[in-house]
C-alpha cells in the first residue's frame, strides 16, 4: 500500500481498521509495520475525531414505541381467525343462495311439470325437459 | 433454517416468519433493528419525535415486503437502510420548504467558547457538528461509523460508488473537525 492510500483512507475511514475496507485491512497493517511512525501519527489523528464521534449517542427507543410498532404488524389469530369466519360466511352464503334458488326451480318444476312429482326420475328429467322445450305450461 | 454465525436467525428466515405472521418474528424484527432505525433516523434527522415516526413508518414497510421479499433480493439489512434514508430524505425535503423561522435549531448547542469541552459538553458538540453537516455527508458518516455498514454497503445504500462515498468520509471527517476546533478556540 502506498503512503499516500494509506492517508486517504485514514481521512475517509478513521484510525479504527476494523471500520476499513476488508480488502485493505492487511495492506494497511503491513504499512503500519513498515512505516510505525508515519502511520501512528496519521492514526493518532483520526484517533481523536473516533472519539469524539464515540460521544455521540442515541437514547434506546421506549417501550411504548415498541409497542406500537409490535401491533402494526399483521397478526395470525387475528388474521386467521377473521379470515376463517369471512370464508365461512361467504361460504354459506353461497350454500343458502344455492338453495333458494334450488327450492324456486323445484318448485316451479313441481308445481308445472306435468309429470308426477312423487317420481323421482321423472323429478330429475322434468326441468331438462322443460328448459329443453320451453313449454312447462 | 438459515442462521448467523453467531446463532440468531438470519434477517431472512425472521421475514419469512414475518410472512406466516409469526407474533415472536416480530418481536425479535423489531429488537433486532428498532435501534439502529431510531439511531440512523435520529441522527440524520436531529429531532427524535421525527425519527420515531420514521421508525413507524419503516416497519409498515416491512411488513408490506415481507411475503414478497426473495432470497435472491439485497441485504435485507442494505434494503431496511435504504427505506429509512427515503423517509427521511421526505423529511428533511418538506423541512427545507417550510418557512427558515419553523427548521429546527441544532447549531446553537455546542458548549461556550470558552467552557472547554466536558464529556457532555463534547456529547453536544460532536452532535451539533454531525447536524451542521451538508446532507450527503452526514449520511455517509452515519451509515458507515454509526450503523456500521461497510464501504459497499453504504456506497449502495447512497446509490453512489465506493470512491464517492470515500470522497464524502473524508470531507464530513475534515468539516467535523474544523467544527469541533471552531467550539474550542
Amino acid at each position: 500500500m502506498h503512503s499516500q492510500r494509506f492517508h486517504d483512507l485514514t481521512d475517509s475511514y478513521g484510525s479504527d481498521l476494523r471500520r476499513w475496507p476488508e480488502a485493505d485491512r492487511a495492506a494497511a497493517q503491513s504499512f503500519i509495520d513498515a512505516h510505525p511512525e508515519e502511520a501512528h501519527a496519521a492514526l493518532a489523528g483520526a484517533a481523536d475525531l473516533d472519539r469524539l464521534l464515540d460521544r455521540s449517542s442515541v437514547p434506546a427507543p421506549s417501550a411504548a414505541l415498541r409497542e406500537r410498532i409490535i401491533a402494526s404488524a399483521p397478526r395470525r389469530a387475528a388474521a386467521g381467525l377473521g379470515g376463517f369466519l369471512w370464508r365461512g360466511l361467504g361460504l354459506a352464503g353461497i350454500g343458502v343462495a344455492g338453495a333458494a334458488a334450488g327450492m324456486v326451480l323445484a318448485g316451479f318444476v313441481v308445481t308445472h311439470s306435468p309429470y308426477d312429482a312423487d317420481d323421482g326420475a321423472y323429478a330429475v328429467t322434468a326441468f331438462t325437459l322443460a328448459a329443453d322445450e320451453g313449454d312447462v305450461q | 433454517m438459515n442462521r448467523s454465525p453467531d446463532g440468531r436467525d438470519s434477517d431472512e428466515d425472521l421475514l419469512a416468519r414475518i410472512a406466516e405472521n409469526d407474533a415472536r418474528a416480530v418481536r425479535g424484527m423489531v429488537a433486532r433493528k428498532l435501534p439502529r432505525i431510531v439511531g440512523l433516523a435520529s441522527r440524520l434527522l436531529s429531532d427524535r419525535a421525527e425519527a420515531e415516526d420514521v421508525a413507524q413508518d419503516a416497519f409498515l414497510r416491512v411488513w408490506r415486503q415481507a411475503p414478497k421479499w426473495k432470497k435472491t433480493d439485497a441485504r435485507f439489512d442494505t434494503w431496511l437502510h435504504r427505506v429509512v434514508l427515503n423517509l427521511c430524505y421526505d423529511r428533511l425535503r418538506r423541512r427545507r420548504e417550510q418557512p427558515v423561522a419553523e427548521v429546527p435549531e441544532t447549531a446553537d448547542t455546542g458548549p461556550a467558547p470558552d467552557s472547554g469541552l466536558r464529556h457532555e459538553d463534547e456529547q453536544r458538540g460532536i452532535d451539533a457538528a454531525l447536524a451542521s453537516l451538508p446532507e450527503r455527508q452526514r449520511e455517509a458518516i452515519v451509515l458507515q461509523y454509526y450503523q456500521g455498514l461497510s464501504n459497499v454497503e453504504a456506497s449502495a445504500v447512497m446509490d453512489i460508488s465506493v470512491e464517492a462515498l470515500e470522497s464524502l468520509l473524508s470531507r464530513a471527517r475534515r468539516n467535523l473537525r474544523a467544527f469541533m476546533k471552531s467550539q474550542a478556540d
